[in-house]
């Protein structure tokens, strides 16, 4: 019996061993100073360079010798090699890096690290800002214009070095959300509907969705959602109808309603001095126990605890809820909201609801905004190097990346040529760009942004957003007072990943999710109640990780001196 | 035979009635929202039959991508798929269902601990980079084709199998392998049917492998065409979803209940249509010719 | 050697040594055979076995698996130290159990009762339609449950509120919700489970049954001393096997079906790893929960085929 188990034994050993090949070896983690006057100057493609591209859009279906590739070789003087796996799939980009594989421009990360773990475990490698100020120019001036960009992901202890590149978001820009009410029942009920209400368009269902700058108090809210529960508005005769549908996986439903308490999902403030998480703070409580009142009064609908977002907009198309939230796009019924709430309602011709998107709700002090969709700034998204990369090919790849991202000339890398592969969808250069029906809109053969990043001043933006999204975001959701009044942004904010939150976030977040999460509910149906149970609530948060977290979160720099620049 | 009407076989049929049409609901549901057109259909409620019988999903379907070639590799997997594990589990089984093999509880554990220890994706990659299987057919099959739980549940079932008719085979001189295929074989028809439905299910529904080892579009498998379908425009919902990508004629249809519905019956379709055929060998019947005489 | 009999006598037995390698060689097509599976095996399972080691370091994917960083257990500890786990282990142990007591034996009576009717055209169609659903995910059947179970609209609350009771919203209910798991898990698999058993009991020899019903057996005779005894051996290893499965209480059917009102019951070890570790993807921590599971799968196993050993002979070895 020894024999056999040591055999065993052994046996396994030599597998273990055997197996051990093929790993990776570590980094190289030395720094050499990049002489940047050595290098060719810019516009000087003299010299024919092979590189491995990728971007934000690379999902693998490029193919080779496309319409984009071809140009851009020709361009740049370049032979390009496309990245065949899909690169927004985690695990095919995590198996990509684990088998050693990288491209040598990529938009994903790798196993959820931050860029400072992805250099320091030797997979990308910096960008120098005078490469940068000389071969991006204008990716440079979109940073100064965005503050605090120049300052954002650089290496630890550098100032100029950066460890990826970043994109603007334009296209976030204002306010993600707003509160809409059935117009027709309010008519019904005998409302006066805001006398600046008018539609967001003028056909396709869109007569019927109505925008109004008029905002309703809290108490007025609650008494609209209380005659919509109870007085029979869509007038079948049955008491099915119901004010306020939340869902159960997410607080989109809530966006404007905690706006109206000042909170910001996931932000912190000051209250008291101190500094808090929306979550722990007085506010939220009291924004908890106004839901289980409006709970406790039967105008929110009971089924929502089993109900999740897409769920909520199936019962939103039935027609028994008067309150929902909506993205601008979903107001201008862009192709790609088909289906959710509550545009879904109005898209069958022979419907005759209506809605009406109103202004953030006023909370009980005046309080009117929403959370801002990126904390700081409208920068987001990361653009690496590999390791690989030599200065002479970055310097390539860093004059295409500008070109074909913040130059509004290379709109070809997205929609090909106007009239040959796309049209204007409206007025030129001022609407949206509609690829041909017959030609493949994304990689294939023709290549559309197939190298990209995913970065869109407003000029880019405006290319594939519908003409009537982006009038409601002139008009109201974007207005620059409207930003100024309602835009919420946290206290302080860790944008330069110069403290421990990441990693404590990696710890705790599961249980800290869950423990608000569970409460939250709770509180809400009234299972349990709000004044006994949150002092204990607040103790359970902050044992399992809240106080560290908060802690950590004091060390981060004020979002208003982030703002102007300053650390 | 005596035809003697039993009231507890009368209320058994009366419960299965019931049961399959609690079963098949969810099959009907789908197969009604398929055919319906998405406006009038919704995720909430019953969905007993379409308002008007619209094509236009399974149109839609059968266009976007290779879905025919999809079809043909996956046939072509699954066949040769479960061939392979039919056999291995065969040459394994049998060993080890022999009590007086010398060292049959060591290799009993070797097999064992593989079935509970598993180094994860990464070195499973790797390993099938380095042998130069990414993005072959062989990927798809090998790795798979010794499972240790139907090794088990075959060889238990052959330790049931009367030693007498082995024996008298051994001493009339035949070899283990004719013993296996000519009298073991017959004999256990059902349980390797049974095995071969698992592995042929298996198979057929596998996709995480295909996905990741696959990279060719023209081996894809079905269940990669139908996850692309069904994951392509699936955006995070607090995410403008122009953000993430270009507009497209593509990806407009692709949200639609109707062609959720679509991709789903064109997975099951098939199997639902073959199983009749392979059903006999589960059902009593089948036995009774091989065992007399 | 010598031994003695039941009688006393002793007897000379031959050297257990040189025998075994004798019966090698009479075997060794056996082996031969069993070198195909077992080369495979080493290729495709053991080979990669190593990376269980992730489990026990810090994995950063640009450094690859041997050159990461040793973690010191910090994963075990946390598990053991996270009150919130505890409570999804417990509940993933309370939920797995129930579904072995109730949800196990279901598929095994279905198909004894099956196989009662006469009539083969009726049980080839129940058959047939009986499977179905285990082709259909979670994601599809979890949209349709929460509809039947609904409040507001659902049958069954329908068919309680007609005897004049109040409805109940099942899925958010600590009381019911696990009921309402155990019921579709049984309706989703039973059909298919059956299969594996109609098979065994396709298996049996007829003439056993003619030889029973000649002297006098009735069905329920023949069900308890014919069929029942056949198809023990398969129950007996597949339900040591599912054992080893004892802490996977059903991801896929709790994740689609569950909300925050029922975590208390019915979060589990893998929807709660899902919830904190998908966001940041730490590889590493859930290939610790996997191996925990797996090392607790083990013990099961081995805990139970030790005490069915010394009824019968019908374990794993």
């Amino acid at each position: 019996m020894k024999m056999k188990k040591a055999l065993l034994a052994g046996f396994m050993a030599t597998a273990l061993v055997v197996s051990g090949c093929g790993s990776k070896s570590g980094n190289d983690k030395s720094a050499e100073k990049v002489d940047v006057t050595a290098l060719p100057k810019a516009g000087d493609y003299s010299k024919e360079l092979t590189l491995k591209l990728s971007g934000s859009f690379t999902r693998g279906k490029a193919e080779d010798g496309s319409y984009v590739q071809k140009r851009l070789e020709k361009q740049f003087n370049v032979k390009i090699v496309n990245t065949k796996v899909d690169t927004w799939d985690q695990e095919q980009t995590n198996l990509m890096v684990a088998s050693g594989d990288l491209p040598d421009t990529f938009s994903f990360t790798a196993g959820g690290q931050t860029p400072q773990e992805m250099f320091d475990s030797g997979l990308t490698r910096t960008i120098p800002k005078e490469m940068l100020e000389k071969y991006a120019p204008r990716y440079m001036k979109m940073l100064e214009e965005n503050q605090p960009g120049p300052i954002m992901n650089l290496k630890k202890g550098t100032d100029n070095e950066y460890l990826q590149l970043v994109g603007q978001y334009a296209h976030v820009d204002g306010m993600a959300w707003g509160p809409t009410l059935r117009m027709d029942w309010l008519e019904k009920l005998g409302y006066e509907v805001p006398a600046d209400a008018k539609p967001v368009g003028p056909s396709g269902g869109r007569e019927k969705i109505f925008f109004t700058e008029h905002g309703y108090t809290l108490d007025e809210l609650e008494q609209i959602l209380k005659d919509f529960t109870f007085k029979d508005p869509d007038g079948n005769g049955k008491n099915d109808t119901y004010g306020l549908l939340p869902s159960n996986n997410n607080l989109n439903w809530a966006a404007t309603l905690l706006g109206a308490f000042q909170l910001g999902n996931g932000y912190n403030f000051m209250e008291d001095g101190k500094l808090v998480r929306m979550e722990v703070s007085e506010q939220y409580k009291e924004f908890l126990k106004t839901m289980a009142k409006w709970y406790k009064e039967g105008i929110i609908d009971p089924e929502f605890t089993t109900l999740d977002e897409k769920l909520t907009w199936e019962k939103y198309k039935t027609g028994k809820i008067g309150y929902f939230i909506a993205q601008p796009a979903y107001l201008a019924m862009d192709d790609w909201a088909k289906g959710r709430a509550p545009q879904n309602i109005v898209e069958n011709d022979d419907s005759t609801a209506k809605v009406l998107a109103t202004a953030p709700e006023i909370g009980p002090n005046g309080q009117q905004g929403i959370a801002a969709y990126l904390p700081v700034v409208n920068l987001a998204d990361s653009f690496y190097v590999s390791k690989k990369v030599t200065d002479e090919q970055l310097a390539r790849i860093l004059q295409i990346f500008d070109y074909i991202n913040f130059d509004n000339d290379a709109r070809w890398t997205l929609y090909g040529e106007i009239g040959e592969h796309s049209d204007w969808e409206g007025e030129p250069n001022k609407s949206a760009i509609k690829v041909h029906p017959d030609v493949t809109p994304e990689e294939g053969d023709t290549g559309f942004w197939a190298y990209n990043f995913r970065t869109y001043d407003k000029e880019r933006v405006q290319w594939f957003t519908s003409e009537y999204t982006l009038k409601l975001k002139d008009e109201w959701y974007a207005r620059e007072d409207i930003k100024e009044k309602m835009i919420i942004r946290p206290y302080k904010w860790d944008l330069l990943n110069e403290t421990n939150l990441r990693e404590l976030d990696k710890r705790y977040g599961g249980q800290l999710k869950t423990i608000v999460d569970e409460f939250r509910m709770k509180a809400i149906v009234g299972e349990v109640d709000i004044d006994k149970e949150w002092d204990k609530y607040v103790d359970s948060w902050m044992k399992n990780g809240g106080k560290e977290t908060l802690e950590e979160l004091d060390k981060a720099p004020l979002v208003s001196d982030l703002l102007q620049g300053k650390k | 035979m005596k035809k003697k009407f039993s009231i507890f076989e009368f209320c058994l049929i009366i419960g299965f009635v019931f049961f399959s049409i609690l079963v098949l609901y969810p099959f009907w549901q789908t197969i009604v929202i398929s055919f319906s057109d998405p406006k009038q259909v919704s995720g909430l409620g019953m969905n007993l039959w379409p308002e008007r019988w619209i094509t236009d999903a399974y149109q839609f379907v059968f266009t976007y991508g290779n879905t025919m070639k999809a079809y043909a590799n996956t046939i072509l997997r699954t066949v040769s798929g479960t061939f392979l594990i039919v056999a291995f589990t065969m040459l394994a089984a049998y060993p080890l269902s022999k009590r007086d093999l010398p060292f049959r509880n060591t290799i009993t554990i070797f097999f064992l601990i593989a079935m509970f220890f598993s180094g994860g994706i990464i070195p499973d990659y790797l390993l099938i980079k380095n042998l130069g299987l990414i993005d072959t057919r062989w990927a798809l099959i090998l790795p798979s084709a010794v499972n240790v739980f139907y090794i088990i549940i075959m060889r238990n079932y052959f330790m049931t199998i009367d030693k007498g008719i082995e024996e008298s085979a051994i001493m009339d001189g035949a070899g283990y392998f004719t013993i296996l295929t000519k009298i073991i074989l017959p004999l256990s028809k059902p349980v390797i049917a049974t095995i071969a439905l698992w592995a042929a299910v298996f198979h057929w529904n596998e996709w995480f492998q295909a996905l990741v080892y696959i990279q060719d579009d023209a081996k894809s498998v079905l269940q990669i065409v139908v996850r692309k379908m069904l994951t392509a425009m699936d955006v995070s919902q607090s995410e403008n979803a122009a953000a993430i990508g270009a507009g497209g004629g593509s990806s407009k249809n692709l949200l639609l209940a109707n062609v959720r519905a679509a991709t789903v019956m064109i997975s099951i379709g098939p199997i639902v249509l073959v199983y009749p055929f392979v059903q006999k060998y589960f059902i009593k019947g089948i036995m009774i010719g091989s065992l007399k005489g | 050697m010598e031994a003695k009999t039941v009688t006393g006598k002793t007897v000379e037995i031959k050297s257990p040594r040189k025998s075994t390698w004798e019966q090698v060689k009479r075997m060794k097509l056996l082996y031969v055979m069993l070198l195909f599976p077992a080369i495979m095996l080493f290729i495709f399972n053991y080979l990669p076995m190593y990376g269980v080691i992730i489990a026990f370091k810090n994995f950063s994917p640009g450094l690859g698996i041997w050159d990461s960083p040793w973690n010191d257990f910090e994963h075990f500890k946390r598990l053991f130290t996270d009150f919130m786990f505890l409570r999804a282990l417990k509940n993933t142990l309370f939920i797995s159990i129930l579904k072995i007591v109730i949800a196990f034996p279901a598929p095994i009576i279905f198909a004894i009762l099956l196989n009662e009717i006469r009539n083969q055209k009726f049980l080839k169609v129940t058959q047939s339609i009986s499977y179905l659903p285990h082709f259909m995910s979670w994601v599809i059947l979890s949209a349709m449950i929460i509809e039947v179970f609904s409040p507001q609209r659902g049958i069954v609350n329908f068919i309680i509120t007609a005897f004049g009771g109040d409805p109940v919203n099942f899925l958010a209910s600590k009381v019911f919700f696990i009921p309402v798991l155990l019921l579709t898990d049984i309706w989703k698999e039973i059909g298919y489970g059956a299969i594996i058993y109609l098979a065994t009991i396709a298996s049996i020899d007829p003439a056993l049954y003619e030889a029973a019903e000649m002297d006098g057996a009735g069905r329920f005779k023949k069900m308890i001393h014919i069929t029942l005894p056949s198809i023990m051996p398969m129950v007996i290893i597949l339900f040591i096997l599912r054992l080893g499965g004892i802490l996977n209480a059903g991801f896929d059917q709790i994740l689609n079906l569950y909300n925050p009102l029922v975590y208390e019951v019915a979060d589990i070890i893998d929807t709660y790893v899902y919830r904190s570790g998908l966001e940041q993807f730490q590889f590493d921590y859930a290939t610790a929960v996997g191996l925990f599971k797996n090392v607790i799968g083990i013990i099961f196993i081995l805990g139970a085929n030790a005490i069915i050993r010394r009824k019968s002979e019908h374990g794993i070895w």
